[in-house]
């Protein structure tokens, strides 16, 4: 090993594979930086905004800072959730994995964001808890060089629980690193990583649930890519991606969408995106689900929407109800039957 | 309620109606910008800041001073360290 104090910037997700990547790389005496990307995407934010809860009743936590915490190690939470990452997410270069995960892409952009962050420490290399062959799409050999390659970070990036499997790397044979003290793991089995955490006496982690990442999500996909191929220039906007996460989506035509509230935590950050150019659709008079159209709808669209609003609410067995449409100072009322079964309408779910 | 003999916040910092992690990143841009010693409180309406905050502080080694509640407003006094 040489004298040098080594330092590296750990990307540190807070999961179990990532947290160990870190514990294993302190071990050797590096000095390590962890950085959390905040993207904008994130399941636990929306969870906490619409007032959720965890199945024991706590608040959904984060994970990074709840690792880093427990890692004792410094750790920058970097916001890259502006424009220039949603055009990476909407047109992306390597495409989307099964969901609207561009992973390729995105890797690619945080890494990029950590060379620069390498680089302003003054560190040695960059490390991840990534483990070969654990995901289809970022986490294989041949994609990972990709990655590597299209950062700038070729040669200068560890996965300290695979390594054993990779080429060395320049850390590696520059002995920065002590390779012999890095693992093979490989594949999608915990088994390993849950004896490594018994090891290091690393008790407290997330189960492994698809991470914190609206894109890996199977009906945040759906939406998504409804929602993209309506728009030629692909554009998204920041403010439109809690509206994608919450509620049920119904499409009624190619210009009209509606989104209706599950809960009274869903109603409320509906009600606060009910404005214009957007309708607020609601029963008028009675508890029940807020609505959300966008788009101009027909008259007869205008009736559909109203039908689902009322299915979702206290007069939803009523012969008629008087379902209320805003915008700005545009207020209209409609007397329809509500839907009597979600079945007469579920070919309309997003 | 506001605990006692907390000190004049030099800063102060509202990130009501924000939620995780945009309070403890905005939280961390002004600790950056302060020298230590000096204290910032921040407000904010995530009542995951009861964790977070505690656990951003002990990874970063800055002091936190006091976490407390107002009604929905979840309240924190934290003192630059390093």
């Amino acid at each position: 090993m040489s004298t040098k104090k080594v330092k590296a910037i750990g990307l540190l997700s807070g999961g179990l594979d990532s947290t160990l990547a870190h514990a294993v790389v302190k071990a050797q005496g590096v000095e390590v930086k962890a950085i959390n990307f905040y993207t904008g995407f994130c399941i636990v934010e929306t969870q906490r905004r619409l007032g959720r809860t965890r199945k024991d009743g706590s608040v959904p936590r984060n994970d990074a800072l709840h690792a880093a915490a427990g890692l004792e190690t410094d750790i920058e939470m970097v916001d890259i959730s502006g424009p220039e990452y949603l055009e990476v997410i909407t047109k992306p270069k390597y495409g989307y994995g099964a969901n609207a995960n561009p992973c390729v892409d995105c890797r690619i952009f945080m890494f990029k964001k950590a060379k620069e962050i390498m680089e302003q420490e003054g560190a040695d290399f960059v490390f991840t808890g990534e483990v070969l062959g654990q995901r289809p799409k970022s986490q294989r050999r041949d994609t990972m060089r990709i990655i590597e390659r299209d950062s700038g970070l070729t040669g200068k990036v560890i996965r300290p629980l695979s390594a054993k499997l990779l080429e060395p790397t320049v850390p590696e044979t520059e002995k920065l690193v002590d390779r012999e003290k890095l693992l093979d793991i490989s594949g999608r089995s915990r088994k390993r990583q849950m004896e490594l955490a018994d090891q290091l006496k690393i008790a407290d982690y997330p189960q492994p649930a698809g991470g914190c990442c609206f894109l890996t999500d199977e009906s945040f996909g759906r939406r998504f890519h409804d929602l993209m191929a309506r728009r030629p220039d692909r554009h998204l906007s920041q403010d439109e991606i809690p509206l994608l996460a919450t509620g049920r989506h119904f499409r009624l035509s190619g210009n009209a969408k509606l989104i209706v509230g599950r809960n009274e935590g869903e109603n409320v950050l509906l009600g606060d995106y009910a404005v214009a150019p957007r309708w607020k659709v609601e029963v008028a008079g009675l508890m029940g689900a807020v609505g959300v159209l966008e788009g101009e709808p027909t008259d007869e669209e205008r009736v559909l929407a109203s039908r689902i609003v009322a299915r979702y609410g206290k007069g939803k067995d009523e012969p008629q109800v008087e379902v209320e449409w805003t915008r700005g100072e545009d207020k209209r009322r409609i007397a329809v039957q509500p839907f009597r079964e979600e079945k007469d309408f579920d070919a309309l779910r997003i | 309620m506001k605990p006692e003999n907390l000190p004049v916040p030099d800063r102060s910092l509202d990130a009501r109606g924000k939620f995780c992690p945009v309070p403890v990143v905005e939280l961390a841009k002004v600790i950056k910008e302060l020298p230590a010693g000096q204290v910032v409180e921040v407000w904010a309406t995530d009542p995951g800041m009861q964790a977070d905050v505690p656990a951003w502080c002990r990874a970063k080694r800055q002091e936190l001073l006091a976490l407390w509640s107002e009604g929905k407003v979840f309240k924190a006094q934290v003192r630059k360290v390093v």
